[in-house]
C-alpha cells in the first residue's frame, strides 16, 4: 500500500483554488455541500481510496453489511473534505470558534518550563484548523513535522495564514527525517506537532485498537523520552452540525521514559497504547471524523 | 606528529564504533564490522532518523558536544571518520 495519504489528492491545488472561489462567493455552507458531490465520485470510482478506508470502517462498524460500509466510507470522505473547506475558510477570515477541553494541561506545563513539548495529532476531525489558531493561545511557536506531499491544502493553509508568522513546517524528507530539527525546536521552547497515527517506517509499537492488534508509530514518544519533555494528544472535532465551531480536546500529559532491557518498540508500547485508547474513544464519539486511511492492523513495516 | 595524529584518530575510530554499537543497541553488529568510511545512514550501517537523535545525545553526554551545533552540520553524520573528526575538533569533555 502506498504511504502517500489519500487526503493529498483531495487537497490538490486545483481543488484549493475552486474552494477558495466558492468560499469567497457563497460563504462556508455551500462549499461544504459541494463536497458531497465531489466525494460521491471518489466513493464510486476510486477503489484505492475506498480500500484504504475500509479497514477502519470494518472494525469501527463490525456489524455493518457491505452497502452500509460503503455509506460510512462516503460519510468519512465528506467529513474529511469538509474539514479542508473549514480550514480554508478559517484562513480566509471566516473564523472558526474553538471550545477547549483540558487546555490547561498544556498551558500550565508550558508556563512552568522554558523548553517546549510535543503535541501528537491524528488524522481526525479538523486538526489543521485548530493548529493554525493554537499557537496564539499556547504562547509558543509551533512547528509541524510533516511529509511535504502529505497534504497540499494543509501546507497552503499553514503558509498563507497571515496571523501565524511563527508556524514552521519540518519536513520528514529533510536529512535525518527532520528529527534533529524537532530536537532543536523543542529545546528552543517550541511546541512540535507530530502525527501519531500513521507509520512511515518500522519504528512502531503493537497495541490494541478497536479490538485488534494494531501498529502505531512510537517516534513522538521516543523523541519525548530523549528530550525529557511530555507528549500530549490533541483531538479536534466538529461539534454537531455546526461548521464554524470546533471542540479542541487535550488528552493527558504522557511522560515517556526509555529504560530497561527491552527494545524501544516494547518500552514505548504502553505510551503508544495510551494514545491508541484516546483515539479509540474519540472514534467512538465521532466515528466519521476519523480519517485513518492506513491499515494499522496489517501494517507492513519498511525500514527507512 | 603525523603518526601521533594517526594513532589518535584510530583510537577515536575504535572508541566511536564501540559507542555506536552500545548506544544504538546494534545487537547484530560488532564494532570491528563497522567500516570507518561506510555510510552510517541509508546504505552501509543502515541507521535511521531516530538513530541520529541517539547519536546527538551520545555526543553530548560522552564528549560534551553541543547538540545545537552538530544538528546544523548534518554532513558530519556521513561516516565514522567524519563523526570522529568532528569530535576531535570540538569535544569539551
Amino acid at each position: 500500500m502506498t504511504n502517500v495519504p489519500l487526503s493529498a489528492r483531495r487537497g490538490n491545488k486545483f481543488g484549493i483554488s475552486f474552494f477558495h472561489w466558492a468560499l469567497k462567493t457563497f460563504g462556508i455552507n455551500r462549499p461544504c455541500e459541494f463536497v458531497w458531490a465531489i466525494c460521491l465520485y471518489y466513493v464510486l470510482f476510486d477503489r484505492e481510496a475506498v480500500k484504504a478506508a475500509m479497514p477502519y470502517v470494518r472494525r469501527r462498524f463490525p456489524e455493518a453489511g457491505r452497502f452500509r460500509r460503503m455509506w460510512y466510507v462516503y460519510r468519512i470522505f465528506v467529513s474529511n473534505g469538509q474539514a479542508m473547506v473549514i480550514c480554508a475558510a478559517n484562513v480566509k477570515g471566516n473564523l472558526v470558534s474553538l471550545e477547549f477541553e483540558h487546555f490547561e494541561r498544556a498551558k500550565n506545563y508550558l508556563e512552568s518550563v522554558p523548553e517546549g513539548m510535543i503535541i501528537i495529532t491524528s488524522h481526525f476531525g479538523n486538526w489543521q484548523t485548530a493548529m493554525t489558531n493554537l499557537q496564539n493561545d499556547l504562547g509558543r511557536p509551533i512547528s509541524f513535522l510533516m511529509q511535504p506531499e502529505q497534504n497540499e491544502a494543509v501546507l497552503e493553509a499553514l503558509r498563507h495564514n497571515p496571523t501565524q508568522g511563527r508556524l514552521q513546517v519540518i519536513s520528514t524528507d529533510s536529512e535525518m527525517g527532520g528529527m534533529l530539527e524537532v530536537m532543536e525546536a523543542v529545546r528552543a521552547g517550541h511546541v512540535v506537532c507530530i502525527m501519531a497515527d500513521r507509520a512511515m517506517n518500522d519504528r512502531t509499537s503493537e497495541v490494541r485498537f478497536l479490538g485488534e492488534k494494531a501498529h502505531f508509530p512510537y517516534t513522538a514518544f521516543f523523541m519525548a523520552a530523549k528530550l525529557n519533555c511530555p507528549v500530549i494528544p490533541l483531538f479536534v472535532a466538529r461539534k454537531g452540525k455546526r461548521r464554524d465551531a470546533l471542540k479542541v480536546s487535550f488528552g493527558k500529559l504522557i511522560f515517556p521514559v526509555l529504560s530497561g532491557e527491552k527494545n524501544a518498540a516494547e518500552i514505548m508500547s504502553p505510551y503508544v497504547g495510551e494514545y491508541a485508547r484516546e483515539l479509540e474513544n474519540k472514534a467512538k464519539l465521532y466515528p466519521f471524523q476519523c480519517f485513518l486511511f492506513q491499515d494499522v492492523w496489517d501494517f507492513k513495516a519498511e525500514k527507512t | 606528529m603525523s603518526n601521533a595524529n594517526s594513532a589518535v584518530n584510530e583510537k577515536m575510530f575504535s572508541e566511536l564504533k564501540a559507542k555506536l554499537v552500545e548506544w544504538l543497541s546494534l545487537d547484530d553488529v560488532t564494532p570491528e564490522e563497522i567500516g570507518t568510511d561506510d555510510a552510517l545512514f541509508g546504505q552501509g550501517l543502515g541507521l535511521d532518523s531516530l538513530d541520529s537523535v541517539e547519536i546527538v545525545v551520545m555526543l553530548q553526554r560522552e564528549y560534551g558536544i553541543s547538540s545545537k551545533e552538530i544538528s546544523r552540520k548534518k554532513e558530519v553524520f556521513s561516516s565514522v571518520r567524519t563523526l570522529a573528526q568532528y569530535i576531535l575538533d570540538n569535544r569539551t569533555d
